[in-house]
């Protein structure tokens, strides 16, 4: 029971050695045909791996998925009736099924990744990569690409960074392109309307006592300070006032007054 | 990895072709025919074989008998042969006392293969008689019931042709029979050959035994043992349905009973052919024997002069 266990994790894994092989190949030629895109529109090749590699993921998970017992029997069609009976009777233990897991696991011997996999569909995808690949050397020698009157990536980058509508409203004023010349840009405006938090940190508060000097003795003598302070308005300055400011101090002291 | 059980199924195989090796020393050609009765043994089944006179077919059951090492047993059934002629009777013994007792005395049924020649020349009483045993595997004598020794199988014969006097067996009672054996005329080659064997100086003809009454129980546990897929089985069953609901070419199709006889006869076939499982080929091949005698023709399908195997080899274009 457990060789018929390993031989179906063998044909799994038989299958996932070919629908892993076929994405690969599918995966290149998928980035050759974007990287010649990128090309064209200089766009980073960076945009070329990034859908390659999803393209790729999805690839081997729909393969994997299509590649069914029935597809392997309608390669291998001596192994049809027997798989099929090996399946309907997995959990039988008697003298004929134990013979009938026996003569699988022979018959399967035969049924390698080979025969799984179809040599002139590979052959063509091998043919298109290179096809592919001298294509990406001649527009890069070339240096052939949309001139940038006709596409400029970046004008199609700023869709990308456009801020959400949430962002490109502040105080209920929404900014347009052209408020961007008079305000700049309105996320740093955005920065405004949040909240900031300072951490002060208390070691500048802290005093060292080990260095704080001992007071130096100083000698008062008499008649330093001036008896009496008076303070002497500058009417000049006064003068210069706007006169708003100077009804303002009218106003002042006239409640001075009454109080 | 060991491959003891796939070994054991090659051995049975070359067993088998080692007994049509063995009886073709006897019967020249009929590898087919010999196929089929072999099936039906390992089924353990009847079979119901049809042939014009002189074809060799209780030649054929007799050496199959002696090969096997079962006791043979021939019934020629006449119109006035009696159930008691098949199944025994008791009689009056005198013991050494003067005393008498009653004592059953088994008639020819007790055997493990019985070959009931032209069965459709006994009374209806008698071939009754007879299918009660075939398919009770006992028969019943007075009031006492007398166990017949396993394994047993009736092999019954019938002429297609000089029908006066006969007593066709009806359908409900040809459906006992699992499989219809057509025994075909040889083809020319081969009827030198049997020429050749039977008009030479006369020798004896001796075939070895192949099997015991226990290994041959046993092969009949292996033969129900090998597996079937479910879309095989699936098949059948559309199949023998498919004789019950075409009625533009058949009248009356084939009961549960032969769904049955058809899974257990591709196994026997598989088995026989050394195959650790049963393939739509097995179906195909075994369809033709187990069908033929359990359907009734359409007047619109007798009229356009189909035959019974034409009809079903039309029914097993569609699976």
């Amino acid at each position: 029971m457990s060789e018929i266990k390993y031989l179906f994790r063998e044909l799994y894994y038989e299958v996932f050695k070919i629908s892993f092989l076929h994405a690969s190949a599918d995966a290149i030629i998928f980035f050759l045909v974007v990287l010649n895109i990128t090309n064209i529109l200089t766009l980073s090749y960076y945009v070329a791996l990034i859908l390659t590699g999803l393209f790729f993921v999805s690839d081997v998970i729909f393969r994997m998925k299509k590649t069914t017992l029935q597809k392997i029997e309608a390669k291998n069609p001596d192994v049809q009736d027997i798989l099929r009976t090996a399946k309907d009777h997995y959990n039988e233990d008697n003298f004929m099924v134990k013979a009938m897991f026996e003569d699988l696991i022979n018959r399967m011997r035969s049924v390698s990744a080979g025969s799984l996999m179809n040599n002139k569909e590979l052959l063509v995808k091998v043919l298109i990569m290179c096809v592919l690949s001298f294509s990406v050397i001649v527009l890069s020698a070339y240096d052939v690409h949309i001139p940038k009157g006709v596409f400029d990536p970046n004008s199609y980058a700023k869709w990308f960074s456009r801020p959400s509508a949430e962002q490109r409203e502040f105080y209920g004023i929404e900014f347009n392109d052209s408020d961007e010349d008079i305000y700049g840009k309105p996320e740093f405006a955005v920065l405004g309307n949040k909240d900031i938090e300072l951490a002060i940190n208390p070691d500048i508060n802290k005093i060292d006592f080990d260095k704080v000097k001992k007071p130096e003795d100083k000698v008062f003598e008499r008649g330093t300070f001036p008896d009496e302070v008076v303070a002497i308005s500058d009417v000049a300055s006064e003068e210069k006032l706007p006169k708003e400011s100077k009804i303002a101090i009218a106003y002042n002291l006239k409640l001075k007054e009454e109080s | 990895m060991t491959q003891v059980h796939l070994q054991q199924v090659q051995n049975i195989k070359n067993m088998f072709n080692n007994f049509k090796t063995e009886i073709s020393k006897v019967i020249v050609g009929q590898d087919k025919v010999i196929d089929q009765i072999v099936v039906a043994i390992l089924c353990d089944a009847n079979a119901l074989l049809e042939s014009y006179p002189g074809l060799g077919k209780t030649l054929m059951i007799k050496t199959l008998a002696e090969l096997m090492d079962l006791k043979f047993s021939r019934i020629q059934s006449t119109p006035d042969l009696m159930p008691s002629d098949i199944t025994g009777t008791y009689i009056i013994e005198e013991k050494r006392g003067g005393e008498k007792e009653f004592k059953f005395q088994p008639g020819p049924i007790f055997a493990n293969i019985v070959l009931a020649d032209e069965i459709n020349r006994a009374t209806p009483k008698t071939q009754a008689a007879l299918l009660e045993a075939m398919q009770e595997k006992q028969v019943t004598v007075g009031n006492s019931t007398f166990k017949l020794d396993l394994p047993f199988f009736v092999l019954a014969t019938q002429n297609p042709i000089d029908q006066e006097g006969t007593y066709p067996l009806p359908e409900a009672q040809t459906d006992r029979f699992l499989f219809k054996i057509k025994v075909d005329y040889p083809s020319e080659k081969d009827e030198l050959e049997i020429v050749d064997k039977y008009t030479g100086p006369a020798k004896s003809i001796k075939a070895r035994k192949f099997l015991s009454k226990d290994s041959l129980i046993n092969l009949q546990g292996y033969c129900r043992q090998v597996p079937i897929s479910d879309d095989i089985k699936k098949k059948v069953v559309s199949l023998v349905n498919r004789t019950r609901t075409n009625k533009e070419l058949i009248e009356y199709g084939a009961s549960p009973r032969a769904s049955i006889g058809l899974i257990l006869a591709a196994k026997a076939h598989a088995l026989i052919h050394g195959r650790t499982f049963v393939s739509i080929e097995d179906v195909k091949t075994m369809a033709y024997p187990i069908l033929r005698h359990r359907i009734v023709l359409s007047f619109k399908a007798e009229r356009e002069g189909k035959t019974p195997d034409e009809v079903i080899e039309e029914l097993l274009k569609k699976i």
